[in-house]
Parts: C-alpha cells; structure tokens; sequence
C-alpha cells in the first residue's frame, strides 16, 4: 500500500476550484479554493466534519449541484485534457456514469425507485455502449452477480425498495460501475449500513476497482473507513483542504491541530485510551463570511495573534502538505507525541 | 503498535483539548458560531412571507376587499335596496361604476354590500370549521383508539357522500338565512380539516420531543397544549386560509341555486350571480362584477395560504 | 436484586403487532441489571431492539411482559399517577438533537419545563441557569429557540432538560450518533464528567461499538431482540465469546492504516434477517460461522456457565481465545 504517487499518471486535476452556495442567509462560500490531483488507480479520502464542503467538492466536480442555487465561481476541474467546469450540460451526461462515475450514501439518490435494477443498468450500458438489449441485460445481472447479490438473475427483476441497505449499496456500485469509469467519487457509501454491511460492502468496492482498474475518491466522516481503504488523504475544514497526506503519515504523524484533533477525537474499539477523548471546542466559523485568518484559530489550543489575522501558506514537505503557521514549530504536541510512540 | 497514544505524552494539547469548561470559562458567542442577536421565530416566519410575492399582493387586496366591504356604508354610493327611479340596465360608465340592475338598483353598491355577507360567511364556516377540526383531529390522533377509528370512519363516510347533495338538503331542511348557511357549510367544512390535522398529530406524537416531555412527567393537557397546539399553528391557519375560499365559493353554489341567502331582501355575490345568470348577453355587468369578486377573494386566500405554508415551514432552520 | 443494583430488568418483551395477525417480536425475554453509578452499554445493529428496550423502561411505550424494578418498585405496574412520580428519577437523553426539542420553545422553556410541572416555579430561572452552565451553556441564551444552536449545543440543551429534575438514571439513547467526531466527543467527556460529579447512573444505548467501549462499564450485546451476550466492559471487547460479538468488533474499522489492514477479519455473510420472521433456533444461526445442526432448532439461553460471564451461545466455550 506504500504507493509511489510521483510515477503514477494523474487522472483528475483540481485547481483551486471555489463553489458558492445562495441560503436563505447570504451566499456560503461552500468550496473556497481546494486543489487536488487524483492518481491512477488510488484510492484518495477526502475527510471533514458536516459542512466542511467535502460533498459540495464532489459534486462541483460532476456538475450535480442545482444551478440555481449554486455555482463555480473559480477554479477548474481536468479530467485528461477536459475541464470539467467549461463541458455543458449535455457533455456532462455523457461523462457521467462512462468516465467518472458516483455511488451516494442513500441508494435512492442513485438509483430510480419505479425502474427495475436489472434494466436500469442496462439501460446505461446500452445508451454508452453497442449492444443488443438482450446482451446488455446479460450484462446487468453478471455486473450485479460480481457484487456479490445471490441469485442476481432473478435480483435484476427487482425494484431497490426490495432490497435490503447492502444490497441497494451493492446494485449502486454495479450500476457506477458498469461502464469501467476512470474515476469513481464514492460520498459516504457506507455511513447508513450497520457494521457488519459496511465491512461487506467496502471489500466489494476495493475489489471491483482492482478489477476495472480505477481511481476512487472516497468522500466519508469515518476515520476509521479511511484508515482501511485510502491511500493518500485530504482533511477539510470550512471549505479548505487544511492538510494532505499519505494514510500512514496522516495517522501516525497528522501535522495540523485539527487532524490531530480529529484523531485523538475518535474513541477506539480496540483499546481504551483515556476518560477523557480530545475534543475540539466549539464549532467550525460560518462560511458567509468566513474569518481572514486560519479559520480554525478560533477552536485552536495553540493559536497565535497572527492565526487570526493571516491565512497561513500551504507548507509542502515530500508530497504532503499542511496549511498551519506552527506546523513545524518544535514544542508542538506532535513532536512529544512522536517521540513517545518512537521510543 | 504505533497507535497515536494519549498519554503524558502530550500534556499542553491534550490539557487544552479535554478540559471540560468549567463555571467560568462559558463559551461565548463567536466561539459557538451563534447569531448576535436572537432572531425571534415570528421575525423568520414573517421573512418568509415577505418573500413570497404572490402572497404578499393577495395580503393587500383582500385588505381592500375586507376594507370596502366593511365601509360599504360609507363608500357605496346608493344604499344596498335602493331603487334608483329610471335607471334600469345602465351599462357600466361614470354615474354608475358597475352599472345598475333590472329594477334600478346599483350594482357597485350592491358588490361593496353583498361582500359583507360573502365574507363574513367565508370567514366564520372556516373559522368554526377550523376549531371543530382542530380539536377532533388532536384527540382522534393523540388518542387513538376506538373514538379514533369511530371519528374516522364517520368522516370518510361523511366525505364519500356527494358533498353539494348534502348541502343541498342540509339547506333545504334548515331553510334560508345567514346562519343556517354557515351551519351548513360548517357541518360539512371540518371534516378535511379534522383529517389533516389528525394526521399531523400521529406524526408529531412520535417525535422525540414529545417523547421527552411525557418523559419529564409532562401532563397530557399541557403536552396538548404546549407542545402539540403550537406546532400545529402553522397548518391551521393556511387550512383556515384556504377554506374561506372555499366557503366563499360554497356560499356562492348555494345562493346561485337558490338555497342561500335570500335575494330578496340581503345581497351576496352568490345569489347576484344566481338572481342575474339569465342576464348575461343582455346586461354582463350584473354577473361578471360579483362573479370577479368571488374569483379574486377565494385566489386571494388560496394564495396567502401558500404563503403561510412557506412561512409556517416546520424545518425552520437557518 | 443485590443491593447496589438501582435497574434490574427481568424477562421484558414487547409485540409490535403490524397487521395481518402478524407480531413483531422487538423485544424478547430481555433480563439485565444497572448497578448504581455505574454505565452499562447496550450495542447492537438497526433494528435489534436496543431503542425499544429504552422506550419500555420508560414506559414511552408498554411492555408486553416482564418487569422493571426500580427504587423498589415495578414500574410496569404502577398506576399512571405513581410512574409520573417516578419520572422526575429517571431520564431519557434522545439522539435527533433536531427532533427532540420543540422548535417553538425557547431553551430556558425546555429545560424549565421539568421543574415547572414538579411544582419548582420559585427559584426556576436559577435552576435553569445551573443546569445550563452544568452542560457548557451560557445561560445568557435560555432565551433563545432551538434553530439557533448547533447539533452539539442542542445535545447539551437534551441533556439540561434532563438533568434539570435531578435523577438518577439517565438513560441515553444514540447521544452521539447524529454528531461530528469532535462534538461527539465534546458530549461524551460530558457525559463522563457529569457522572462523576452527580453520581448518575447511566444505560448507554449505541450501535458505535467504540463509543460503547469507551465509555461502558458493562456491555450488553444485543441481536434481534435478544441479548446475545453481557459483561464487563474487558469481557466483551477483550474475551468476546458470543460468534456475533466477535464479528461485530472485528468489522469495526480501526482508526489506524496499519492496524486496520493487517487485522483478521471474521466476515458475516448477509444482513440481519428481518425481526418480523426471524429465524428458529438461535436467531444468529443463519449468519454464524461455527453453527451446527443444533444452533437451528434449539434456542439457546443466556448463561455464564460455559465462559465466566453470560452468553447465549451453545458453543460459547467452543469459541478459540485470541
């Protein structure tokens, strides 16, 4: 899993894209410049709290946010030599679901409740592909028996609301994956399963990608899925990527407060820490008029005047990248922590 | 195992992060991302309203309805009966706005005063209607039970029947007045209302909210009270809202067949429509003006409805 | 019933009965006890029953059978009068910080409203005020309406309301579920804080099994409507011996790259079978990885024999240590 993300081709490119938000309130700043690339065949976590704009990043990307109420101001988003946010709405359709595709957390968002599973499936290989209806349909249940749902032939006949949570999960990521995309967005696919499913449903989803041999972008709350599937990780926080590591680095050496925050946060099942967990005071700023400074400075045990007043620069070290003005400073709890665990 | 450990190991961040606050270390507005000001529910709701155009207008011209109707004494220019010697059938024109009627009466004052009635009709069936079925809604959903199923099973019996058949010998029975129109309208006009809030109650009933506070030993009346009632304002008042306009209507169906008000001696817009019909290639005006006045009223009220249903949205959140 | 046990729950089973001469079993034969000052933990998946079990308690909804002594008396047996007495004892903390306050009641209504009907109208703005400070609040906001707090404020709000009645159980259901990590773990020192300085007594009721770890004395493990297994805290988490505690854990991700990834994993085939037809025998048998012919046809009972502490498994001893 140790992977070498300098030789591997990128697939997806984000540059500093920015998407706002019209609430009843005044215009969220829901994506407020976050850059990233996604490399072949990685899977790459995105991971925040609710409203860090994590989602809102994902479907940025695929244009699935209502224009209405939304809209990229900045920022681009390249899938080879395309960008994303310059492709109308009809170009859109036709990368959705062939090159980049998405699975949701509720399988009713992703697939319609009146069609049958089997057909719908279908239906998208035969608009994408050349083939007969009836090849398409074999298609379908094979798509549907490698996700592993027993007796798919007869499955495929079935509406989603007669399937159970993991299977409806399942059919989604046959559904995303029928077409072989480059690219799969995955927004929280597990968070409404009991455990036992979501261990079930994450290892079909690792396993179907080293089969088509695509990328995934794994957008979840759950730092313990990310610790399982991810290769390299992103940690949001109002509306920025605040630190980009390795899943290793990230875990055993996170850089900035609110990963280590965030970690130390999360009580374990395999061991009991302490009484009390760490816990961030507070809550994240509003993003209708975020602060100027670090927008965590005000939850930050170890924020300094200049916190306040100056977003700090995004400090690159290897291929991992912190957005915190003490990242290196030598008394920071890191720094003892890592000499605890080292010795 | 290289776990991240909490130990001794980090004592200024792990003392900075756990500390629980205590008396005097509150949290303080900014920290918590909360407003300056408290922002009252009936300011968000009013917000709400506000933004709803069609409503806001609707607001206003019921206003002038309402108003005119109630200063008829004051702005009609003849009296409701009064026979105007010679001029019968003027067409509309600046002596009389809405022209004048087959026995010389005139028709604008005519509309200001049969508005009196029409609305006051509308409103009272909706209000009584809106209070018969608030209470039986609550206690046939917050019950349950036989005097539910016993509730229920009256009003769909009572609903599956046709409705203006019921008015009609209702009305036949009771005879002809102001009161027994809106006793009618009324006996018939809960029973939607009474479903809808009884629906509401089943759902709110099973919220956590109401859960806590029979927890808390709440008493029934008051979790009725203070808990159920106020949640229900909302669908209330657009329910109440949206069936003025349909008493408005009803009343009108009933004056224009003869079985409301009598026309003899009180105006309404339904039975000048009724008591004009066979006029109406030869002088228009007697049923498109009292005609134009229960269309724009009952939109008016099915468009303020609307608005309050906005208004009213139980998310309310910000 | 020893005497340091304030909750013993004996043989509690409640029928849902959802139409067509069909009974839902959502509870069944449920036995337990809470030692005074202590957290018990009550874990399972949706649908396993562990809400209903609170709700029963409570007496939120009613029990079939079975009985619930607290303070030395059943509760399910009280007149309503006496349980409304009893009430002011034993709390409940719910988990939709959203749906579990009255959008049109200011904070300082909420949380007052306890005292109020206990009859405590004289000092009612102070008490109000304590338990807010109690819970992280500042007072200065008992003015204000729900939609204005975050999830994690209006969890403490949850938690003034119930505490405002001084009692001595609290009974916590899914408290930290609909929460962000931090703020999760904002409430649960809270909790643990709270516990210390008020000696509460709390059940605990989560599908997060870390959560439960971390914050549980004892831990009962629940599967459709039974209780598959109970302990210490150490027994279930260190020596799991019920085949479905075990794959429970063993599919709860660690937070750690390497730790997750190197773990042996008991897979479990399936989802869990619906309470409306579950399945002879022993309810897990469908699932189980070591079920034999027996596991099908007879049910087994919760019993300490084979392990040290309570498990209802036939081959509970059968199970490798690891």
């Amino acid at each position: 899993m140790s992977l070498d993300t300098a030789n591997r081709k990128v697939v997806l490119s984000v540059k500093d894209l920015h998407t706002d938000i019209k609430t009843e309130n005044g215009v969220v700043h829901a994506v407020d410049g976050v850059s990233f690339d996604l490399h072949n065949n990685e899977v790459l976590a995105i991971v925040g709290e609710s409203g860090c704009g994590k989602s809102v990043t994902a479907l940025s990307m695929l244009k699935l946010l209502p224009k209405r109420v939304s809209k990229i101001t900045q920022g681009s988003v390249m899938l080879g030599d395309l960008d994303l946010t310059k492709v109308s709405d009809r170009g859109m359709r036709k990368i959705r679901g062939k090159r980049i595709a998405m699975i949701f957390q509720d399988a009713l968002t992703g697939l319609n409740p009146v069609h049958r599973v089997g057909d719908q499936i279908a239906e998208m290989i035969l608009i994408h592909e050349d083939v007969t209806k009836r090849q398409a349909h074999q298609q379908a249940i094979r798509l549907l028996d490698q996700v592993g749902i027993p007796n798919a032939s007869e499955r495929a006949d079935r509406y989603v609301h007669e399937f159970s949570g993991g299977m409806r999960q399942r059919a989604m990521i046959a559904l995303a994956m029928a077409l072989e995309p480059e690219v799969l967005i995955a927004d929280e696919p597990t968070t409404a399963l009991d455990v036992t499913v979501q261990a079930q449903v994450l290892e079909v989803l690792l396993e179907v990608k080293e089969r088509i041999g695509s990328s995934i972008i794994l957008i979840t709350h759950d730092l313990g899925v990310v610790a399982g599937m991810a290769d390299r990780v992103l940690v949001m926080y109002a509306g920025r990527i605040i630190e980009e590591q390795s899943a290793n680095g990230l875990y055993h050496n996170p850089m900035h407060p609110y990963a280590w925050g965030l970690l130390n946060a999360m009580p374990r099942v395999d061991e009991v820490l302490s009484d009390h967990l760490a816990s961030i005071p507070g809550a994240p700023p509003s993003l209708i008029e975020p602060p100027k400074g670090c927008r965590f400075a005000s939850r930050c045990p170890m924020a300094e005047p200049v916190c306040e007043e100056v977003y700090p620069e995004v400090i690159r070290v290897a291929r991992s990248s912190v957005a915190c003005h003490f990242a290196d400073r030598p008394d920071w709890g890191r720094a003892l922590w890592n000499a605890e665990v080292m010795s | 195992m290289t776990a991240p450990s909490r130990g001794s190991g980090a004592p200024l961040i792990d003392a900075a992060f756990a500390e629980p606050p205590s008396d005097d270390d509150l949290p303080s507005l900014e920290s918590e991302g909360l407003a300056e000001k408290p922002i009252p529910l009936w300011k968000l709701s009013l917000r709400r309203f506000l933004r709803h155009r069609m409503a806001v207008i609707s607001v206003v011209l019921l206003v002038i309805i309402v108003l005119s109707a109630v200063f008829a004494g004051l702005i009609a220019p003849y009296g409701e009966t009064q026979i105007i010697p010679g001029r019968v059938f003027v067409p509309p024109g600046a002596d009389h706005l809405f022209g004048t009627d087959s026995i010389g009466r005139d028709n604008f004052s005519r509309v200001l005063y049969g508005g009196r009635i029409s609305l006051a009709v509308g409103v009272s069936v909706a209000v009584f209607s809106g209070i018969i079925g608030t209470i039986v809604g609550i206690v046939s959903g917050y019950f349950g039970g036989r005097l539910d199923s016993f509730l229920m099973r009256f009003t769909d019996t009572a609903l599956s029947l046709p409705s203006l058949m019921v008015i009609i010998i209702l009305a036949r029975i009771l005879g002809r007045s102001v009161f027994n129109v809106v006793a009618v309208l009324t006996i018939i006009g809960w029973m939607p209302l009474a479903r809808v809030i009884r629906g509401q109650v089943l759902a709110l009933k099973e919220r956590e909210f109401v859960e806590a506070a029979r927890a808390l030993g709440v008493p029934t009346r008051r979790v009725l009270s203070r808990h159920l009632l106020p949640n229900l304002v909302g669908l209330i008042t657009v329910d109440i809202s949206l069936a003025v306009a349909v008493a408005i209507i009803a009343e009108s169906t009933l004056s224009f067949l003869g079985l409301g008000v009598d026309a003899a001696s009180t105006a309404t817009w339904g039975n000048m429509v009724g008591t004009s019909e066979g006029f109406i290639t030869t002088a228009w005006w007697l049923v498109v003006f009292p005609g134009a006045a229960i269309v724009i009223t009952a939109l008016c009220a099915n468009y303020v409805g609307d608005g309050l249903r906005d208004a009213f949205d139980p998310t309310l959140k910000s | 019933m020893s005497e340091d046990d304030i909750l013993v729950v004996e043989n509690l089973t409640k029928n849902f009965d959802v139409g067509r001469g069909q009974m839902v079993r959502a509870v069944d034969d449920v036995s337990f006890s809470v030692k005074r000052g202590e957290t018990l933990g009550l874990v399972g998946e949706s649908g396993c029953g562990k809400s209903t079990t609170a709700r029963l308690i409570l007496r939120l909804i009613e029990a079939t059978s079975g009985s619930v002594m607290f303070e030395e008396q059943d509760l399910l047996k009280l007149p309503t009068n006496e349980m409304r007495r009893l009430r002011r004892r034993a709390q409940i903390v719910f988990q939709d910080p959203y749906a579990s306050l009255n959008p049109r009641m200011t904070v300082r209504d909420i949380i007052g409203e306890g005292p109020l009907v206990w009859g405590m109208k004289a000092n009612l703005d102070d008490r109000v005020a304590e338990v807010m400070t109690r819970v992280g609040l500042n007072p200065d906001w008992a003015k204000r309406y729900p939609h204005e707090f975050s999830g994690g404020q209006r969890q403490r709000i949850g938690i003034a309301r119930a505490l405002a009645l001084d009692p001595t159980l609290i009974i916590c259901d899914e408290p930290v579920s609909a929460l962000d990590v931090s703020v999760q773990a904002q409430i649960l020192n809270l909790l643990t804080d709270l516990q210390d300085e008020l000696d509460l007594t709390l059940i605990f009721i989560a599908h997060d099994l870390s959560v439960v770890r971390h914050i549980s004395d004892r831990v009962a493990v629940m599967y459709l409507g039974r209780i598959a297994e109970l302990g210490t805290r150490d027994e279930v988490y260190e020596r799991p011996s019920h085949p479905y505690t075990r794959a429970l854990l063993s599919a709860v991700p660690i937070p750690d790259p390497v730790t997750e990834r190197n773990r042996a994993r008991t897979m479990l085939e399936g989802d869990p079978p619906s309470p409306l037809n579950p399945p002879s025998g022993c309810r897990f048998h469908p699932r189980c990885p070591i079920a034999q012919q027996v596991c099908s046809e007879v049910e087994p009972v919760l019993g300490s024999e084979a392990v040290g502490h309570p498990v209802a498994c036939h081959f509970a001893e059968a199970i490798p240590q690891v």
